[in-house]
């Protein structure tokens, strides 16, 4: 088996596919497994076994525009490279890079017979998300947003592989046969806003060297040489180093891996750390996501202010002596316990809503209940939002309805943005619907329009959830009128006709069966199967009798006993 | 803004037109694939380094 995984983004990213490639090998004994990645971050694949490295030459191709003014020769270029790559006819592609260009040289690749998963593109040039976790990272990953499923875990959810522990960790880590010894520091960071500053870096390391005498060495690339010059000048000691700039990534690898402790911003180190079983603490900022690319060593922790620059130094210390000595963490942090499991708040209080949101979303668990009035408002026009959109849908089907119903969808359209600008807790729901809108694929009007009502009906469901719920009575009398309202029409095969009125039955019989399991004998689940069922089976005539002879009744008698109850109960 | 930056922005609207041409007359073939990510590639240096974040707006 021959198997393909792009992976265009940078070192940090091509560190935290490192466990997918060791599960693939795994998952697929004896495949034949390419790795393509940027020419300029090519040696972060350096020291990964048994693996074929293709470099992508962005500069290659780009020269004969820079130097020539020459497209032509670009696209030529270009060429040179990727045919040989479509020619060895990949079985599995896997699209780690969820860039647009990827997704168009993922398409480009494939071919009658492979299977692809990440981003690609449909037959008439549209993105196409083929596999369910690139949706869930469309929608929900990035800075700023509630996700809090690891990038490493990501990356193999969407390659189909489960990472098993071994496969966070290097085989072969070098040094292993010596103890540990020392901390390795990275002062710097991809960018300026997510470093520390000189000034408290040097009242942090001299804090440090007070309280332990492990060597520290000072690690970071050329551009970062002037910022450790003056941390070294202020800071340093016989016992600190400065190889700020002076190695390689292999030597990198080597430091870390030798090193008791890790202290740095987001950037590559942290990820080596991992794959070295190196305990990092980890300065974190809301300029990065920490639950997305943190460091993954159990026992590590991260120290978290919403502006780096308002993390202690003396803190940054005190947790690193704590580290050192095996001494639980007695000031507020995020750990790392194991592997799996995703960081545990330690005297931190967290807000969970949204995140919680994302669970109920993608993997079924109950919805969090709305902690706020606004929450509850943003629901609720989520939910009208979505009954207006249904509405304008059913209206298609006349001729002369469609234009005005486009310009209201279009107008609803832009309308969902707001309504999570204005409340951003609900906005994993709005990513949510669009993106399962944005994977509506090419097809003809009536399954486009199919799919487009499903969507929204969808979001109808979740909205319904936290909407304002009236009284229990008058939503059963409210239902009952809607069954014997659409039974005689759908035995006449009108089904458009109360098309309007059954999608409000199915959404006040989804709100009744969140306030009890029963109808009389009928479970709700079994009364949703049997009015989904029929639908999708254009059963009508089972519908109507159903809606007509079981259901309507049903609640009747709900609704009788519960006067009698209350009768009972006064007298 | 920089003499390179210029090259590349030139040739992106090029490319763009010439891309759009082939659609309309052959549809989405090898062809535009092609175009297509070169254009991608001019794009990203225009903006910054490919991070993941960068492309979620991108259709």
């Amino acid at each position: 088996m021959r198997i393909l995984v792009l992976q265009l983004a940078r070192f940090g990213d091509i560190y935290q596919s490192w466990p997918t490639f060791q599960a693939l090998k795994r998952k697929h004994p004896g495949c034949e497994l390419h790795v393509l990645v940027r020419a300029r971050f090519q040696e972060g694949m350096a020291g990964f076994p048994g693996v074929t490295v293709h470099a992508f030459p962005t500069q290659e191709f780009l020269r004969p525009i820079l130097e020539a003014d020459n497209t032509e020769s670009a696209v030529e270029s270009l060429l040179s490279f990727i045919l040989p790559l479509a020619d060895m006819k990949f079985d599995l592609i896997v699209n780690l890079s969820f860039s647009p260009m990827s997704s168009y040289l993922t398409d480009f690749l494939n071919h009658d017979g492979a299977e692809v998963k990440g981003y690609t593109r449909h037959a008439d040039g549209p993105l196409q998300i083929p596999d369910d976790t690139s949706a869930y990272f469309y929608a929900q990953v990035g800075i700023d947003r509630a996700n809090r499923y690891h990038i490493t875990d990501v990356f193999a959810a969407v390659a189909g592989v489960d990472l098993l522990d071994e496969d966070y960790v290097l085989a072969e880590r070098p040094g292993r046969q010596v103890a540990r010894d020392g901390i390795v520091v990275h002062l710097g960071a991809s960018r300026a806003d997510k470093t520390y500053s000189p000034e408290l870096w040097i009242q942090a390391l001299t804090a440090l060297t007070k309280n332990t005498k492990e060597r520290i060495v000072l690690v970071g690339s050329n551009d970062e040489r002037k910022l450790s010059e003056t941390v070294f000048q202020q800071a340093g000691n016989s016992r600190m180093e400065n190889r700020v700039g002076e190695t390689s990534l292999a030597q990198l690898f080597s430091l870390i891996a030798r090193a008791k402790l890790l202290i740095g911003a987001d950037s590559a180190p942290v990820h080596i750390a991992t794959l070295t079983g190196t305990q990092v603490l980890n300065l974190s900022s809301a300029k990065v996501n920490f639950w997305e690319t943190g460091p993954l060593t159990p026992e590590s922790r991260i120290l978290y202010a919403k502006d780096l620059q308002h993390l202690k130094p003396e803190t940054v210390a005190s947790h690193a002596i704590e580290m050192l000595n095996g001494v639980v963490a007695t000031e507020p942090c995020f750990v790392k316990d194991s592997y799996r499991e995703p960081y545990r708040a330690t005297g931190i209080e967290l807000n969970n809503f949204s995140w919680k949101l994302i669970e109920a979303l993608y993997t079924g668990t109950p919805y969090p209940t709305a902690e706020t009035h606004e929450d509850k408002i943003a629901f609720q026009r989520l939910y009208e939002l979505a009954e207006l959109a249904l509405q304008q849908l059913d209206r298609w089907q006349f001729v002369s309805s469609q234009n005005m119903a486009a310009k209201i969808l279009d107008q609803l359209d832009s309308l969902l943005p707001d309504i999570a600008k204005l409340n951003p807790r609900i906005e994993p729901v709005v990513q949510w619907f669009q993106t399962q809108r944005l994977r509506i694929p090419p097809g003809t009007d009536d399954e486009t329009l199919a799919r487009t009502r499903s969507a929204f009906q969808d979001l109808l469901w979740v909205a319904a959830v936290y909407r304002q719920f009236g009284n229990l009575n008058e939503e059963m009398n409210k239902a009952i009128q809607l069954c014997k309202e659409c039974a005689p029409e759908l035995r006449e095969y009108n089904f458009n006709q109360v098309n309007g009125s059954f999608q409000t039955l199915l959404s006040t019989v989804h709100e009744l069966s969140r306030h009890s399991t029963k109808v009389a004998e009928l479970n709700w689940s079994s009364v949703l199967h049997e009015l989904n069922s029929s639908l999708e089976k254009q059963d009508f005539i089972s519908l109507a009798d159903f809606m007509q002879w079981k259901l309507a009744p049903a609640l009747e008698r709900t609704l009788n006993e519960k006067e009698t109850f209350s009768q009972d109960v006064l007298s | 803004m920089s003499d390179s930056e210029e090259k590349l922005k030139a040739s992106l609207l090029r490319l763009q037109m010439t891309t759009q041409n082939v659609i309309k007359t052959r549809g989405y073939t090898r062809e535009v694939k092609t175009l297509k990510i070169l254009e991608e590639t001019i794009r990203e240096q225009l903006t910054h380094a490919n991070t993941r974040s960068a492309t979620r707006q991108i259709r």
